[in-house]
Protein backbone atom coordinates (compact mmCIF):
# COMPACT_ATOMS: atom_id res chain seq x y z
CA UNK A 1 0.00 0.00 0.00
CA UNK A 2 2.86 2.68 0.87
CA UNK A 3 5.12 0.99 -1.77
CA UNK A 4 2.38 2.17 -3.80
CA UNK A 5 1.66 5.42 -2.79
CA UNK A 6 5.34 6.28 -2.86
CA UNK A 7 4.89 6.38 -6.74
CA UNK A 8 2.17 9.31 -7.30
CA UNK A 9 3.72 11.19 -4.27
CA UNK A 10 7.27 11.25 -5.84
CA UNK A 11 5.76 12.46 -9.28
CA UNK A 12 3.75 15.28 -7.76
CA UNK A 13 6.35 16.38 -6.08
CA UNK A 14 9.14 16.24 -8.77
CA UNK A 15 6.30 18.36 -11.24
CA UNK A 16 6.24 20.45 -7.87
CA UNK A 17 10.02 21.06 -7.36
CA UNK A 18 10.81 22.01 -11.54
CA UNK A 19 7.63 24.12 -11.19
CA UNK A 20 8.85 26.27 -8.79
CA UNK A 21 11.79 26.96 -10.57
CA UNK A 22 9.95 29.17 -13.36
CA UNK A 23 6.86 30.64 -11.20
CA UNK A 24 8.76 34.22 -10.10
CA UNK A 25 5.45 34.14 -7.59
CA UNK A 26 5.74 34.37 -3.84
CA UNK A 27 3.84 30.89 -3.61
CA UNK A 28 7.06 29.14 -5.82
CA UNK A 29 9.42 29.96 -3.23
CA UNK A 30 6.68 28.86 -0.39
CA UNK A 31 6.70 25.66 -1.99
CA UNK A 32 10.43 25.41 -2.47
CA UNK A 33 11.06 26.06 1.18
CA UNK A 34 8.17 23.22 2.00
CA UNK A 35 10.03 21.02 -0.36
CA UNK A 36 13.16 21.59 1.42
CA UNK A 37 12.20 21.19 4.87
CA UNK A 38 11.07 18.17 4.43
CA UNK A 39 14.00 16.85 2.50
CA UNK A 40 16.01 18.00 5.44
CA UNK A 41 13.16 15.78 7.70
CA UNK A 42 13.42 12.91 5.84
CA UNK A 43 17.57 13.05 5.88
CA UNK A 44 17.20 12.78 9.55
CA UNK A 45 14.73 10.12 9.84
CA UNK A 46 16.83 8.42 7.29
CA UNK A 47 19.20 8.73 9.41
CA UNK A 48 17.78 7.18 12.29
CA UNK A 49 16.59 4.26 10.15
CA UNK A 50 20.30 3.75 9.52
CA UNK A 51 20.99 3.70 13.35
CA UNK A 52 18.19 1.33 13.89
CA UNK A 53 19.17 -0.52 10.68
CA UNK A 54 23.27 -1.06 12.06
CA UNK A 55 21.90 -1.73 15.61
CA UNK A 56 19.79 -4.73 14.51
CA UNK A 57 22.54 -5.96 12.01
CA UNK A 58 25.04 -6.36 14.93
CA UNK A 59 22.76 -7.90 17.64
CA UNK A 60 22.11 -10.59 14.99
CA UNK A 61 25.87 -11.26 14.53
CA UNK A 62 25.62 -11.52 18.21
CA UNK A 63 22.90 -13.77 18.53
CA UNK A 64 24.86 -16.05 15.44
CA UNK A 65 28.03 -16.18 17.38
CA UNK A 66 31.22 -16.42 15.58
CA UNK A 67 34.64 -14.76 15.23
CA UNK A 68 32.52 -11.37 14.31
CA UNK A 69 30.61 -11.64 18.12
CA UNK A 70 33.43 -9.39 19.65
CA UNK A 71 33.52 -6.64 17.26
CA UNK A 72 29.49 -6.29 16.98
CA UNK A 73 29.65 -6.49 20.86
CA UNK A 74 32.01 -3.54 21.17
CA UNK A 75 30.27 -1.50 18.50
CA UNK A 76 26.75 -1.83 20.26
CA UNK A 77 28.20 -1.33 23.61
CA UNK A 78 29.99 1.89 21.89
CA UNK A 79 26.40 2.81 20.53
CA UNK A 80 24.81 2.17 23.64
CA UNK A 81 27.76 4.84 25.69
CA UNK A 82 27.23 7.02 23.54
CA UNK A 83 23.74 7.44 23.37
CA UNK A 84 23.44 7.04 27.31
CA UNK A 85 26.22 9.82 26.99
CA UNK A 86 23.77 12.08 25.22
CA UNK A 87 20.82 11.42 27.27
CA UNK A 88 22.66 12.79 30.21
CA UNK A 89 21.11 15.55 32.00
CA UNK A 90 22.01 18.74 31.92
CA UNK A 91 25.82 19.73 31.60
CA UNK A 92 26.42 16.16 32.50
CA UNK A 93 25.41 15.29 28.95
CA UNK A 94 27.64 17.78 27.03
CA UNK A 95 30.51 17.23 29.11
CA UNK A 96 30.73 13.37 28.66
CA UNK A 97 29.76 13.31 25.28
CA UNK A 98 32.61 16.24 24.40
CA UNK A 99 35.12 14.18 26.02
CA UNK A 100 34.01 10.82 24.33
CA UNK A 101 34.12 12.69 20.90
CA UNK A 102 37.55 14.43 21.93
CA UNK A 103 39.09 11.40 23.70
CA UNK A 104 37.67 8.57 21.76
CA UNK A 105 36.31 9.36 18.23
CA UNK A 106 38.63 11.90 17.39
CA UNK A 107 41.62 9.69 17.79
CA UNK A 108 39.73 6.62 16.12
CA UNK A 109 38.95 8.88 12.90
CA UNK A 110 42.66 10.01 13.01
CA UNK A 111 43.94 6.66 13.35
CA UNK A 112 42.10 5.14 10.49
CA UNK A 113 42.35 7.33 8.03
CA UNK A 114 46.29 7.86 9.09
CA UNK A 115 46.98 3.94 7.90
CA UNK A 116 45.84 4.80 4.66
CA UNK A 117 49.67 6.26 3.82
CA UNK A 118 50.83 3.16 5.28
CA UNK A 119 48.67 0.56 3.07
CA UNK A 120 49.65 3.29 0.54
CA UNK A 121 53.31 2.66 0.45
CA UNK A 122 52.77 -0.82 0.41
CA UNK A 123 50.45 -0.83 -2.46
CA UNK A 124 52.06 1.27 -4.74
CA UNK A 125 55.44 -0.91 -3.91
CA UNK A 126 53.93 -4.44 -4.85
CA UNK A 127 51.51 -2.98 -7.61
CA UNK A 128 52.17 0.25 -9.20
CA UNK A 129 54.18 -1.28 -12.37
CA UNK A 130 54.96 -0.15 -16.10
CA UNK A 131 52.57 -3.13 -17.40
CA UNK A 132 50.96 -1.50 -19.81
CA UNK A 133 50.76 1.99 -21.44
CA UNK A 134 47.44 2.83 -19.82
CA UNK A 135 49.35 2.04 -16.53
CA UNK A 136 52.66 3.80 -17.98
CA UNK A 137 50.77 7.17 -18.10
CA UNK A 138 48.99 6.28 -14.86
CA UNK A 139 51.79 6.37 -13.49
CA UNK A 140 54.27 8.71 -14.76
CA UNK A 141 51.00 11.41 -14.39
CA UNK A 142 51.16 10.07 -10.61
CA UNK A 143 54.63 10.30 -9.67
CA UNK A 144 54.77 13.84 -11.74
CA UNK A 145 51.82 15.14 -9.50
CA UNK A 146 53.47 13.67 -6.51
CA UNK A 147 56.65 15.69 -7.07
CA UNK A 148 55.16 18.65 -8.02
CA UNK A 149 52.69 19.12 -5.06
CA UNK A 150 55.54 19.00 -2.34
CA UNK A 151 58.59 21.76 -1.96
CA UNK A 152 61.29 19.37 -2.10
CA UNK A 153 60.29 17.49 -5.34
CA UNK A 154 60.24 20.92 -7.06
CA UNK A 155 63.58 21.54 -5.92
CA UNK A 156 64.81 18.24 -7.17
CA UNK A 157 62.93 18.62 -10.72
CA UNK A 158 62.73 21.93 -11.97
CA UNK A 159 59.65 23.05 -13.50
CA UNK A 160 58.37 20.11 -13.09
CA UNK A 161 55.18 21.62 -11.68
CA UNK A 162 54.46 23.17 -15.06
CA UNK A 163 53.93 19.55 -16.64
CA UNK A 164 52.40 18.91 -13.34
CA UNK A 165 49.60 21.96 -13.94
CA UNK A 166 49.40 20.89 -17.38
CA UNK A 167 48.04 17.60 -16.12
CA UNK A 168 45.61 19.20 -13.91
CA UNK A 169 44.20 21.56 -16.28
CA UNK A 170 44.87 19.84 -19.18
CA UNK A 171 43.49 16.31 -19.03
CA UNK A 172 42.29 16.16 -15.66
CA UNK A 173 39.64 18.93 -16.52
CA UNK A 174 39.02 17.43 -19.42
CA UNK A 175 38.15 13.74 -17.80
CA UNK A 176 36.32 15.63 -14.76
CA UNK A 177 33.94 17.69 -16.60
CA UNK A 178 32.81 14.23 -18.65
CA UNK A 179 32.19 12.89 -15.67
CA UNK A 180 30.36 15.65 -14.15
CA UNK A 181 28.32 15.77 -17.40
CA UNK A 182 27.72 12.10 -17.50
CA UNK A 183 26.40 12.38 -13.58
CA UNK A 184 24.08 14.95 -14.63
CA UNK A 185 22.28 13.44 -17.52
CA UNK A 186 21.75 10.32 -15.24
CA UNK A 187 20.39 12.45 -13.02
CA UNK A 188 18.36 13.80 -14.92
CA UNK A 189 17.26 10.94 -17.06
CA UNK A 190 16.59 9.46 -13.41
CA UNK A 191 14.55 11.91 -12.24
CA UNK A 192 12.48 12.24 -15.43
CA UNK A 193 11.51 8.20 -15.27
CA UNK A 194 10.53 9.08 -11.67
CA UNK A 195 8.02 11.95 -12.34
CA UNK A 196 7.06 10.23 -15.64
CA UNK A 197 6.13 6.95 -13.48
CA UNK A 198 8.54 4.70 -15.17
CA UNK A 199 10.47 3.98 -12.32
CA UNK A 200 9.28 4.25 -8.94
CA UNK A 201 11.31 6.15 -6.50
CA UNK A 202 12.29 3.21 -4.14
CA UNK A 203 13.81 1.56 -7.44
CA UNK A 204 12.74 -1.03 -10.10
CA UNK A 205 10.70 -0.93 -13.24
CA UNK A 206 6.70 -0.59 -13.30
CA UNK A 207 5.62 -4.33 -14.03
CA UNK B 1 82.67 -14.10 -4.80
CA UNK B 2 80.62 -12.83 -7.43
CA UNK B 3 77.74 -10.31 -6.97
CA UNK B 4 74.57 -11.16 -8.56
CA UNK B 5 72.76 -7.80 -8.93
CA UNK B 6 70.00 -8.90 -10.78
CA UNK B 7 69.39 -11.17 -8.00
CA UNK B 8 69.56 -8.76 -5.68
CA UNK B 9 67.70 -6.56 -6.83
CA UNK B 10 64.80 -9.17 -7.34
CA UNK B 11 64.85 -9.88 -3.49
CA UNK B 12 63.86 -6.73 -3.67
CA UNK B 13 60.43 -7.14 -4.33
CA UNK B 14 59.83 -9.53 -1.64
CA UNK B 15 60.87 -7.09 0.98
CA UNK B 16 58.46 -7.88 4.33
CA UNK B 17 55.83 -4.82 3.66
CA UNK B 18 56.66 -4.13 8.15
CA UNK B 19 60.13 -2.52 6.72
CA UNK B 20 58.04 -0.42 4.51
CA UNK B 21 55.71 0.77 6.98
CA UNK B 22 58.67 1.58 9.16
CA UNK B 23 59.83 3.71 6.03
CA UNK B 24 56.76 5.24 5.99
CA UNK B 25 56.50 5.93 9.64
CA UNK B 26 60.43 7.55 9.64
CA UNK B 27 59.27 9.21 6.86
CA UNK B 28 56.76 11.32 8.26
CA UNK B 29 58.16 11.57 11.87
CA UNK B 30 61.69 12.33 11.59
CA UNK B 31 60.71 15.43 9.66
CA UNK B 32 57.83 16.78 12.15
CA UNK B 33 60.18 16.58 14.77
CA UNK B 34 63.41 18.01 13.30
CA UNK B 35 60.81 21.27 12.23
CA UNK B 36 62.19 21.84 8.90
CA UNK B 37 61.45 24.87 7.28
CA UNK B 38 60.22 24.80 4.14
CA UNK B 39 59.38 27.39 1.44
CA UNK B 40 56.23 27.45 -1.30
CA UNK B 41 55.31 29.69 -4.16
CA UNK B 42 51.42 30.33 -3.37
CA UNK B 43 49.76 29.27 -6.53
CA UNK B 44 47.08 30.81 -8.56
CA UNK B 45 44.03 29.03 -7.15
CA UNK B 46 45.04 29.90 -3.57
CA UNK B 47 45.89 33.51 -4.68
CA UNK B 48 42.00 33.54 -5.80
CA UNK B 49 41.24 32.54 -2.45
CA UNK B 50 43.41 35.03 -0.74
CA UNK B 51 42.41 37.78 -3.16
CA UNK B 52 38.13 37.24 -1.96
CA UNK B 53 39.01 36.96 1.80
CA UNK B 54 40.85 40.45 1.06
CA UNK B 55 38.26 41.89 -0.21
CA UNK B 56 35.78 42.26 3.06
CA UNK B 57 35.62 45.19 4.53
CA UNK B 58 34.52 46.11 8.24
CA UNK B 59 30.81 44.38 8.92
CA UNK B 60 30.76 42.29 6.03
CA UNK B 61 29.46 38.58 6.84
CA UNK B 62 31.07 35.22 5.67
CA UNK B 63 28.79 32.24 5.62
CA UNK B 64 31.66 29.49 6.03
CA UNK B 65 31.04 25.72 5.92
CA UNK B 66 33.18 23.29 7.70
CA UNK B 67 32.50 20.26 6.26
CA UNK B 68 35.08 18.07 7.74
CA UNK B 69 35.75 15.43 10.41
CA UNK B 70 38.65 14.94 12.68
CA UNK B 71 40.26 11.91 10.23
CA UNK B 72 40.60 14.93 7.09
CA UNK B 73 41.01 17.82 9.73
CA UNK B 74 45.29 17.26 9.30
CA UNK B 75 44.82 19.09 6.03
CA UNK B 76 41.88 21.20 6.23
CA UNK B 77 42.00 23.09 9.87
CA UNK B 78 44.57 24.64 9.08
CA UNK B 79 43.35 26.22 6.24
CA UNK B 80 39.88 27.15 8.37
CA UNK B 81 42.03 28.42 11.00
CA UNK B 82 44.26 31.00 8.91
CA UNK B 83 40.34 32.00 7.26
CA UNK B 84 38.57 32.80 10.46
CA UNK B 85 41.91 34.55 11.64
CA UNK B 86 41.67 36.46 8.20
CA UNK B 87 38.09 37.42 8.72
CA UNK B 88 38.01 38.11 11.79
CA UNK B 89 41.06 40.53 11.44
CA UNK B 90 39.54 42.65 8.57
CA UNK B 91 36.66 43.54 10.92
CA UNK B 92 34.18 40.86 8.97
CA UNK B 93 31.50 38.93 10.56
CA UNK B 94 30.99 35.03 10.42
CA UNK B 95 27.91 32.68 10.20
CA UNK B 96 29.30 29.07 10.59
CA UNK B 97 28.05 25.77 9.45
CA UNK B 98 28.68 22.39 9.60
CA UNK B 99 26.73 19.36 7.48
CA UNK B 100 29.04 16.89 8.43
CA UNK B 101 27.81 15.20 11.42
CA UNK B 102 31.18 13.97 12.89
CA UNK B 103 32.79 17.30 12.30
CA UNK B 104 30.38 19.71 14.16
CA UNK B 105 31.39 19.47 17.90
CA UNK B 106 35.43 19.45 16.10
CA UNK B 107 34.60 22.99 14.97
CA UNK B 108 32.97 24.66 17.54
CA UNK B 109 35.60 24.74 20.09
CA UNK B 110 37.90 25.92 17.69
CA UNK B 111 35.90 28.45 16.57
CA UNK B 112 35.27 29.52 20.14
CA UNK B 113 39.26 29.83 20.73
CA UNK B 114 39.76 31.82 17.59
CA UNK B 115 36.74 34.48 18.37
CA UNK B 116 38.02 34.79 21.83
CA UNK B 117 41.83 35.60 20.97
CA UNK B 118 40.65 38.19 18.27
CA UNK B 119 38.47 39.42 20.92
CA UNK B 120 35.26 38.64 18.69
CA UNK B 121 31.96 38.12 21.12
CA UNK B 122 29.61 35.05 20.22
CA UNK B 123 26.28 36.13 18.75
CA UNK B 124 27.20 39.63 17.21
CA UNK B 125 30.77 39.17 15.89
CA UNK B 126 30.29 35.28 15.17
CA UNK B 127 28.00 32.31 15.33
CA UNK B 128 27.86 28.96 15.02
CA UNK B 129 24.90 26.84 13.58
CA UNK B 130 26.17 23.77 14.08
CA UNK B 131 24.54 20.45 11.99
CA UNK B 132 21.87 19.74 9.91
CA UNK B 133 21.25 16.87 7.53
CA UNK B 134 20.88 16.92 3.83
CA UNK B 135 23.35 18.88 2.68
CA UNK B 136 20.96 19.91 -0.63
CA UNK B 137 18.13 20.67 1.86
CA UNK B 138 20.66 23.15 4.15
CA UNK B 139 22.21 25.05 1.40
CA UNK B 140 19.13 25.71 -0.33
CA UNK B 141 17.39 26.77 3.00
CA UNK B 142 20.10 29.28 4.24
CA UNK B 143 20.19 30.92 1.05
CA UNK B 144 16.48 31.66 1.23
CA UNK B 145 15.00 31.27 5.00
CA UNK B 146 17.96 30.51 7.20
CA UNK B 147 15.55 30.29 10.32
CA UNK B 148 13.53 27.56 8.90
CA UNK B 149 16.10 24.63 9.34
CA UNK B 150 17.99 26.57 11.75
CA UNK B 151 15.79 28.00 14.28
CA UNK B 152 18.31 28.25 17.00
CA UNK B 153 22.16 27.94 16.77
CA UNK B 154 24.49 25.28 17.80
CA UNK B 155 23.95 26.53 21.86
CA UNK B 156 20.13 26.52 21.77
CA UNK B 157 19.67 30.34 21.42
CA UNK B 158 17.32 31.44 18.62
CA UNK B 159 18.66 32.69 15.47
CA UNK B 160 15.83 35.49 15.82
CA UNK B 161 17.30 36.68 18.99
CA UNK B 162 21.01 36.99 17.96
CA UNK B 163 21.85 40.31 16.52
CA UNK B 164 24.30 38.90 13.78
CA UNK B 165 21.34 36.42 12.56
CA UNK B 166 18.32 38.42 13.68
CA UNK B 167 17.48 40.33 10.28
CA UNK B 168 19.76 37.72 8.04
CA UNK B 169 18.56 37.98 4.39
CA UNK B 170 20.66 34.59 3.35
CA UNK B 171 20.30 35.45 -0.20
CA UNK B 172 21.82 39.17 -0.27
CA UNK B 173 23.78 39.65 3.46
CA UNK B 174 26.35 37.26 2.81
CA UNK B 175 29.60 39.14 1.20
CA UNK B 176 31.59 35.83 0.79
CA UNK B 177 30.62 31.73 1.05
CA UNK B 178 33.50 30.04 2.08
CA UNK B 179 34.00 26.16 2.07
CA UNK B 180 36.24 23.88 3.56
CA UNK B 181 35.36 20.13 3.10
CA UNK B 182 36.28 17.10 2.98
CA UNK B 183 33.56 14.78 1.12
CA UNK B 184 30.49 15.08 -1.21
CA UNK B 185 29.45 18.33 0.42
CA UNK B 186 31.65 20.98 -1.37
CA UNK B 187 29.92 19.69 -3.97
CA UNK B 188 26.79 20.34 -3.41
CA UNK B 189 27.87 23.87 -2.25
CA UNK B 190 28.98 24.60 -5.62
CA UNK B 191 26.06 23.12 -7.71
CA UNK B 192 23.23 24.49 -5.34
CA UNK B 193 25.03 27.29 -3.55
CA UNK B 194 26.35 28.87 -7.07
CA UNK B 195 23.50 31.22 -8.46
CA UNK B 196 21.42 30.75 -4.98
CA UNK B 197 23.91 32.99 -2.89
CA UNK B 198 24.86 36.68 -4.51
CA UNK B 199 28.89 35.97 -3.06
CA UNK B 200 31.69 34.42 -4.38
CA UNK B 201 32.41 31.42 -3.40
CA UNK B 202 35.91 29.81 -2.35
CA UNK B 203 36.63 26.20 -1.62
CA UNK B 204 39.38 24.92 0.41
CA UNK B 205 39.47 20.84 -0.36
CA UNK B 206 41.68 17.28 1.02
CA UNK B 207 44.27 17.10 -1.57
CA UNK B 208 42.23 14.23 -2.51
CA UNK B 209 39.32 15.75 -4.22
CA UNK B 210 41.28 18.70 -5.35
CA UNK B 211 41.51 18.35 -8.93
CA UNK B 212 38.30 17.50 -9.37
CA UNK B 213 37.30 21.21 -8.64
CA UNK B 214 39.63 22.53 -11.45
CA UNK B 215 36.90 23.22 -13.83
CA UNK B 216 34.77 25.20 -11.25
CA UNK B 217 37.85 26.87 -11.56
CA UNK B 218 38.57 27.78 -14.68
CA UNK B 219 34.44 28.70 -15.44
CA UNK B 220 34.66 31.44 -12.56
CA UNK B 221 31.70 29.16 -10.75
CA UNK B 222 34.67 29.58 -7.54
CA UNK B 223 36.44 32.33 -7.31
CA UNK B 224 39.44 30.62 -5.30
CA UNK B 225 40.63 27.11 -4.27
CA UNK B 226 43.15 25.92 -1.74
CA UNK B 227 43.69 22.06 -1.98
CA UNK B 228 45.43 19.84 0.56
CA UNK B 229 48.35 20.37 3.13
CA UNK B 230 50.14 21.83 0.09
CA UNK B 231 47.26 24.44 -0.60
CA UNK B 232 46.99 25.30 2.92
CA UNK B 233 50.90 25.89 3.06
CA UNK B 234 50.39 28.11 0.32
CA UNK B 235 47.79 30.18 2.06
CA UNK B 236 49.27 30.56 5.31
CA UNK B 237 51.98 31.85 3.07
CA UNK B 238 49.56 34.66 1.81
CA UNK B 239 48.24 35.49 4.45
CA UNK B 240 51.55 35.99 5.98
CA UNK B 241 50.42 33.78 9.04
CA UNK B 242 52.64 30.51 8.37
CA UNK B 243 51.84 28.05 10.55
CA UNK B 244 51.18 24.35 11.21
CA UNK B 245 50.73 23.53 7.49
CA UNK B 246 53.69 24.74 6.58
CA UNK B 247 55.49 22.86 9.05
CA UNK B 248 54.02 19.73 8.31
CA UNK B 249 54.93 19.86 4.44
CA UNK B 250 58.35 19.09 5.12
CA UNK B 251 56.64 15.85 6.59
CA UNK B 252 54.53 15.36 3.09
CA UNK B 253 57.35 16.13 1.35
CA UNK B 254 59.65 13.22 2.15
CA UNK B 255 56.68 10.38 2.42
CA UNK B 256 55.89 11.76 -1.16
CA UNK B 257 59.12 11.33 -2.22
CA UNK B 258 59.68 8.07 -0.57
CA UNK B 259 56.34 6.99 -2.53
CA UNK B 260 58.06 7.94 -5.47
CA UNK B 261 61.32 6.09 -4.32
CA UNK B 262 58.98 2.88 -3.82
CA UNK B 263 57.60 3.30 -7.07
CA UNK B 264 61.15 3.29 -8.78
CA UNK B 265 62.49 0.26 -6.24
CA UNK B 266 59.39 -1.81 -6.81
CA UNK B 267 59.56 -1.61 -10.50
CA UNK B 268 63.21 -2.44 -10.28
CA UNK B 269 62.54 -5.37 -8.23
CA UNK B 270 59.48 -6.47 -10.88
CA UNK B 271 61.43 -6.42 -13.82
CA UNK B 272 64.85 -7.86 -12.30
CA UNK B 273 62.78 -10.62 -11.31
CA UNK B 274 61.31 -11.12 -15.13
CA UNK B 275 64.64 -10.99 -16.20
CA UNK B 276 66.12 -13.49 -14.61
CA UNK B 277 63.08 -15.99 -15.42
CA UNK B 278 63.36 -15.11 -18.86
CA UNK B 279 66.97 -16.26 -18.45
CA UNK B 280 68.01 -19.77 -18.79
CA UNK B 281 70.83 -20.43 -15.92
Amino acid sequence: MLRAAARPVAMVLGILAILQFFVPHRAGRWVEARLVDWLVLLEAAALVAGVMALARRHVVRCKAGGSDRLFSSLTLGAMGITLLAGLLPGEAASTTFDTLYEWVLQPIQSTMLSLLAFYMASAVFRSFRFASAPATILLISAVTVLLARVPMGEEMVPRISVFSTWIIRGPNVAATRGVWIGIGLAACATAFRVILGIQGPTGGRRS
Amino acid sequence: MKIDYVAVLASLGRIDRRILYLLVGLAIVIPLLAASKTHVTPSEESQGFHRAVQRLGEGDIVLLATDYYSGTAFELEPMMVTLVREVFDRGARLVAVSLDAQGAGLVESQLAELAAASGKSYGSDWVYLGFRPSSPGVIVSLASAPFAVFPTDHRGNALSALPLTTALDGRTDYRLVAVIASGPAAQDWVIYGHGRYQAPIIVGLGGGIGPTFQGFLETKTITGLVAGLRGAAEYEVLAGRPAEALRALSAQSMAHLLLVGLVIVGNAAFFAAKWLERTPL
